[in-house]
Order: structure tokens, then sequence, then C-alpha cells
């Protein structure tokens, strides 16, 4: 009987868990990262790959809501500068168990980040990437 | 009433007037390797080598005298214990919450050829308490 009962409590108190997968921005094309050679690869080759950078093109709408929450430092150039190019791939993940009395969240939020500065002939400088949406846990 | 049936009705009643309690933990960018800044000397480290180091920055800011990098990130546990009346008009009688906030922080100063000039860290979240 006290089992039953515990479990019955236990079902009561249970409301439900949360689950939410978020992510903004594009894919940063991993297999063309190689092929960046400074002094050679030019800007237009560097948005051919890898599409429209960070902050001029891309919808920020969880980026905006990540910054209202401060859960974002915010992104990586506040103004475009023509000798750096930003290309950003935000995730987010949020695990939560829902009772009656007793919340518990899990927020994580993680980036894949390419970062290329270019010389004033258009030509690659140096660069740097970043894949930290691997420690998001699946 | 005994004083044991008392303490049950008084807990009981505090059961019912309490809402809850959120707990919620936070992990925010991505962690720096342990001895970030250990590779970087002061007058020779290029902006080239910290890059391939540490990948790019997760502020860049511009100053008139060149660069500035900076690495972040941040850890944060919250707990909020709310006590409100349940039904009708959600008055909450009382609300409790804690937050605290640790960051592992490097910036990186360069000078207008790209040389590091100035280098500044500080671990701060293995100073974050048990959640």
């Amino acid at each position: 009987m006290r089992p039953l009962l515990l479990l019955s409590c236990v079902c009561l108190c249970l409301a439900g868990c949360a689950w939410v997968d978020f992510s903004e921005g594009q894919t940063v094309a991993l297999d063309k990262i190689p092929d960046i050679v400074p002094g050679k690869t030019t800007k237009k080759e560097i948005l051919d790959w890898f599409g429209a950078p960070q902050s001029l093109a891309d919808a920020q709408f969880f980026e905006d809501y990540l910054i209202d929450r401060r859960l974002t430092a915010g992104p990586v150039l506040d103004l475009p500068f023509a000798d750096v190019l930003v290309f950003r791939l935000t995730k987010g993940q949020i695990r939560g168990l829902i009772l009656i009395l007793f919340n518990w969240l899990d927020v994580r939020v993680a980036s894949d980040t390419l970062i290329v500065f270019f010389d004033e002939n258009d030509r690659v400088l140096y660069y740097g990437f970043r894949r930290g949406t691997d420690e998001l846990r699946h | 009433m005994s004083s044991a049936t008392r303490a049950l009705a008084l807990a009981a009643a505090c059961l019912g007037l309490a809402t809850g309690c959120l707990m919620t933990r936070s992990y925010l960018g991505n962690e720096l390797p342990p001895a970030a800044d250990g590779g970087i000397v002061l007058g020779k480290t290029t902006k080239s080598d910290v890059l391939r180091d540490l990948g790019p920055p997760d502020r860049l800011v511009r100053q008139f005298d060149g660069d500035v990098f900076v690495y972040e990130y941040i850890r944060r546990n919250e707990s909020t214990l709310e006590l409100e009346e349940p039904v009708f008009s959600h008055y909450t009688f009382f609300e409790y919450t804690k937050v605290t906030e640790k960051n592992d922080r490097m910036v990186v100063f360069f000078d207008r050829g790209g040389v590091v000039s100035g280098v500044g860290f500080r671990r701060g979240t293995e100073q974050l308490g048990p959640f």
C-alpha cells in the first residue's frame, strides 16, 4: 500500500519535463577551412565558401533573446569592419524537470566560430576557428 | 490539538502556499583551456598565434592602438523559492532568489602590428560553489 501511495504522490507532482534545442546562424563549412591559405585566399572566395557573415545578414532573433536574458556575450563584432568577417553558428540546449514544488533547468549555450582577417588587398591575413558545439551533450 | 498535529497542519499550509522553487544551472560559451595564457609571450606572440592556439575570440574590440581579443566562459547558478496564493490572486507572499555567476575571462591586447602587448587571465568558475 505504501509504495502505491508514494507512486501516486510522485505522479501527482510530476507535471512534465522540458527539452529545448535551438540553433541560429549558418553551419560553418568545415571542409573548406583547410583550404584557407593566408596571403592567397581572397575575400570573394571566403564569401563564396561560407556565405553571409554574422551581423550583416543573419537573422538574430535568438541572439537578441540570449543577450536580453544575459545568456550570451553578444556578437563578436559590434560594428561591421571591412577587414574582419565572422561566421558563427550558435546552439543552445535546455533540459528541465518540471514538478509542482520543484523545478530544475540546465541551460547550455555554445557556438562554432570562424573569424577571418584580411589585408588591404582583401586577401586573408590570418584566421581562427573554434568548434564549441561538440561540447553540448546529446 | 497536539503540538505534533499543529506542526503537521502548519507544514501542510506552507506546502499549499509554496508554488515551488526553481533551480537553474547555466553554462554559457566555450570553455577555455586550462593554461590559456601559458604560451603567450609579450612582444613576441602574434595575433595569428593566438588565433591558432585559442581560436576566435568571443568578442573583438577595436581600439586606436590595436585590437583586443576577449575570451569568456560563464557559469551561473540560480535558485528561486516563491510562496504565493495559488488559486485566486496569485499574491506572492515571499520570494527568495540567489544568483551566483562566475566566469573565466581572458583579454589579449595587441599593438598595431598584431603583436601581443598585454594579457589578462582570470579563472573564476572554479570558485562556484556546489549547486
